[in-house]
């Protein structure tokens, strides 16, 4: 089951690592900045 | 790679299918429940919920975070996906275990407020930004789970460097 030429990674990765990091991204600024989330509590 | 025999296999996979949708349905209570609590003005209604929230993360939320990806890793050690030679296989695998180590972290806040909850201290408008917090990080798990799935269900192609490794050793 070889899927593609050598080490090409497919599109579909490279697209989803990329949502994935501006997906963290947001998450961490919104939970670093407050903005209305606070913190873990006590 | 030892393959399992396709009775245990088949058992394996019913297990991992059923604790991560189980997974997928338990943070949706959860989620419905945060909402709940943070737009209801009734201050009983709410300290309900967020204790009910206790419960579902204790009793279904946690235990089935961890069986997901137990059952998950072990039946790709004992099939011919393997762990890390297809790309929808270790994506789902970086997305579920940090997904449980954040449960974990946020178990405690969400234990303070089902406590404030259950002795009635929790007022309306109260703690505020953690009733936002619980409601916005039970959102964004939905999305990762939903992820998952829809990888679990596609299996788009793409074999890692090292599946394509053991792809031509196998073929060799």
């Amino acid at each position: 089951m070889s899927d593609l030429p050598e080490t090409k990674r497919p599109r579909w990765v490279n697209v989803l690592a990329l949502l994935a990091i501006a997906f963290v991204v947001l998450f961490a600024i919104l939970h670093l900045a407050g903005g209305g989330m606070g913190g873990h509590g006590p | 790679m030892t393959t399992m025999a396709p009775g245990l296999r088949k058992l394996v996979l019913t297990t991992h299918v059923t604790c991560s949708v189980g997974w997928l349905g338990a943070v949706g209570s959860f989620l419905a429940l945060a909402l709940v609590g943070l737009t209801s003005h009734d201050d009983q209604r709410a300290r309900a919920v967020y204790v009910a929230m206790d419960v579902v993360a204790w009793f279904m939320i946690l235990p089935l975070s961890l069986a997901s990806p137990a059952t998950g890793i072990v039946q790709s050690l004992a099939t011919r996906w393997g762990l890390f030679r297809h790309y929808w296989v270790l994506i789902k695998l970086l997305m579920t275990i940090p997904s449980c180590l954040f449960l974990l972290v946020h178990m405690r806040p969400i234990g303070h407020i089902a406590r404030m909850a259950a002795a009635s201290t929790l007022a309306s408008g109260e703690l505020g930004a953690l009733r936002l917090k619980l409601a916005v990080n039970a959102g964004a798990a939905i999305l990762v789970l939903l992820v998952a799935t829809m990888l679990s269900i596609y299996k788009p192609r793409g074999l890692t460097r090292y599946g394509q490794r053991r792809e031509r050793e196998v073929n060799r």
